[in-house]
């Protein structure tokens, strides 16, 4: 049975795909075919953890939704780009970052419908077992959707109190569409917090799971979005923390 | 008939005076006729429409006042005049007379000479007075004729040209207007970068112009709105009221929209909020068919506004009526149609109508009605052309001399077999 996850923040610089590129990394090292959609058109970023240069982003989503392409030919094989011997698949949905093609989108807009279907032609076409969704921070069209088709919801949050109001929406929105699954990341926890009693507090919070709480990282900020954290460093203890979310994931 | 000098009516009781006052106006030259009584008189002004009528003001039974209140009541005979003959010097008489519509009097006795040319001046101030009203009458009548061309030449402007031909599909229709514009319409385009195609037909209440002229507004705003895909979905989820009942994986569903459905409510919820809030005085509104099928796949979506369910015909014969999901656009405002979904596999029919199909007169008044028509659609058809030839020849057969009143539309879209 194929799982549709989406990752989702109320605001942005949560980490949201950074933690989206090391999941599909640690589900594909588990020997699983995983599919990665961009669906944050106005500002993609997920292909450059990838290693997709800019110039190599076509065809892209923005192609499929524009019906130049079906979504399996926008899906482009990253596996090779890890760098290191990974049993299953990364296939990338990207968005283009081209502006012109971003502007196109933002002035005509688009089907909405045309993320759905495509979705679901993607997990069918390429025989997926995961299909993760990157999404754009806050509430708008295609949260919502990726929200309303997801078998499993990722919310990821910073312990600032910003990311706290804007999460307890979320956290509602999600409630009332009854999404099966449903946990908390808390990310980029300083070192001078005890990062258990943050998550006790997290989860006391919103009464809900908490299913990982990772450390801010210098590591990782230097690592600058060049590669997958969780491959170049397999013993770290946020990578652990990864791995139990991946875990509780596949549950 | 009209004599060709003119017709004059006389209307007086004593036998004597009344032929020589006949005689007096033939020498004139206009024909005569005459009677003793006014009942007799109203009868002749009914049937000969003399130019003049001459009247004792006495005359039995009813007096002159009493022809003169019934000729007043008709406009064709309000306008012929009435000279009234009265005793001497009785000005209430006259006065009376002249209230109740008289154009003019003689005293008795009268001179022969004053009333010959009374009645000749009367008498051309009547032939006037008919050709004027002719011409009236015809002027009504061109300017008719040209607003049923104006209603008919709008109506044919937002018609499509050609019908999209996806592969693996057949559309046809068929439109027959009425004599007088019935407002009935059918649409079909391509949305989404041609990925799916739009079916429309529709029926705008009402005749004439003002049909004609919300038939194009409709047919706008559907093809407008269908365009958009901006969509604020999102937010009802956080309104206030969206947990009642609203919640959970029925919500779910409706928040992940299929392609094409997004564009199918917008033309729906838009043009009817449109409608209702702009046109809310013109009590307008138009039951409408609108499905979105997609060439690849088996599913067709639609919503049914308040119309004739069109009908799904497979190899054994009638599978499913599309009933309405929600009312007729133009009513009621914020409505949230309902989308409806069905299946096409290949080799069935989707035929779509209106009224005037099911309630075309034969000369004997009888209707064609919708039970004929489903025998006729039911039998396979070798193509949507067929099929819809198959009806229009039976409806022609049917309606044969009789006058059509209302706008004959057909619309068939068929799934091409495997």
């Amino acid at each position: 049975m194929s799982k549709i996850i989406s990752v989702h923040s109320f605001r942005g610089g949560t980490g949201k795909s950074n933690t989206t590129a090391n999941l599909a990394a640690l589900f594909a090292s588990a020997g699983l075919r995983v599919g990665v959609i961009d669906t944050d058109i106005q500002s993609p970023g997920i292909h450059v953890l990838f290693g997709l240069d800019a110039d190599k982003v076509e065809p892209s989503l923005n192609d499929y939704l524009w019906g130049k392409c079906s979504i399996a030919q926008a899906a482009h094989d990253v596996t090779a780009n890890l760098g290191v011997p990974i049993s299953g698949k990364v296939f990338l949905v990207p968005s283009s970052i081209r502006a012109g093609e971003i502007a196109r989108v933002l002035r005509e807009g688009y089907d909405v419908g045309l993320l759905n279907d495509g979705v679901n032609d993607l997990v069918t076409d390429l025989n997926l077992d995961i299909a993760l969704i990157d999404t754009h921070p806050g509430m708008n069209e295609e949260t919502l959707l990726s929200i309303s088709i997801s078998d499993a919801l990722v919310i990821i949050l910073r312990p600032d109190m910003q990311d706290y109001q804007g999460t307890a929406v979320t956290v509602d929105v999600a409630r009332k569409l009854e999404v099966p699954t449903m946990v908390l990341m808390v990310n980029k926890v300083p070192a001078v917090y005890n990062t258990a009693d943050v998550r006790a507090r997290v989860e006391d919070a919103y009464k809900c799971e908490v299913a990982a709480a990772l450390p801010h990282s210098d590591e990782l900020m230097a690592l600058a979005s060049s590669g997958i954290f969780a491959l170049r460093y397999p013993n770290n203890p946020l990578t652990a923390g990864l791995k139990t979310l991946v875990a509780r994931l596949l549950q | 008939m009209q004599a060709e000098q003119g017709r004059v009516l006389v209307v007086l009781d004593n036998q004597l005076r009344r032929a020589r006052l006949r005689r007096q106006i033939e020498e004139s030259g206009f024909a005569v006729s005459s009677t003793g009584s006014t009942d007799e008189a109203a009868t002749l002004v009914r049937g000969e429409e003399p130019d003049v009528v001459v009247i004792d003001a006495c005359a039995a039974p009813e007096g002159a006042a009493g022809l003169l209140q019934f000729m007043q009541r008709e406009p064709t005979s309000a306008t012929i005049p009435v000279i009234v003959l009265a005793p001497d010097g009785d000005s209430d008489m006259v006065q009376r007379c002249l209230d109740a519509g008289a154009e003019d009097f003689l005293y008795e006795p009268y001179s022969a000479s004053t009333l010959k040319a009374q009645v000749r001046d009367y008498v051309a101030i009547s032939s006037r007075r008919r050709q004027d009203l002719r011409r009236s009458e015809r002027e009504n009548l061109l300017k008719l004729e040209s607003d049923v061309q104006i209603a008919r030449k709008i109506q044919e402007s937002f018609l499509p040209g050609e019908l999209p031909q996806p592969a693996g599909w057949e559309i046809a229709a068929r439109f027959h207007p009425a004599r007088e514009v019935a407002g009935d319409f059918y649409d079909s385009f391509q949305l989404t970068q041609g990925r799916r195609v739009a079916l429309v037909i529709a029926d705008v209440c009402d005749k004439g112009v003002g049909a004609a002229l919300f038939m194009a507004l409709f047919r706008s705003l559907y093809r407008a709105y269908s365009q958009q895909n901006y969509s604020m979905r999102w937010t009802s989820v956080m309104d206030e009221g969206f947990t009642r009942g609203e919640g959970g994986a029925s919500a779910r569903k409706r928040l992940a929209p299929q392609t094409g459905t997004v564009a199918l409510k917008n033309a729906m919820d838009l043009t009817n909020d449109f409608i209702v809030r702009n046109h809310a005085d013109a009590n307008m509104f138009a039951t409408t068919f609108f499905a979105v099928l997609d060439p690849a796949t088996v599913q067709l979506n639609y919503v049914n506004g308040g119309h004739n369910p069109p009908v799904l015909i497979g190899p054994d014969g009638i599978k499913e009526r599309l009933k309405a999901t929600g009312p007729a656009p133009g009513v009621l405002p914020d409505v949230d149609y309902r989308l409806g979904q069905a299946q096409m596999e290949p080799g069935d029919i989707l035929f779509a109508f209106t009224d005037g199909v099911t309630d075309a007169k034969n000369p004997a008044g009888q209707l064609f009605t919708e039970k004929r028509m489903l025998a006729l659609i039911e039998p396979p058809a070798e193509s949507a052309l067929a099929l819809l030839d198959r009806v229009d020849d039976a409806l022609r057969a049917h309606i044969s001399t009789a006058v059509q009143f209302d706008d004959i539309t057909m619309l068939a879209a068929r799934r091409s077999p495997q």
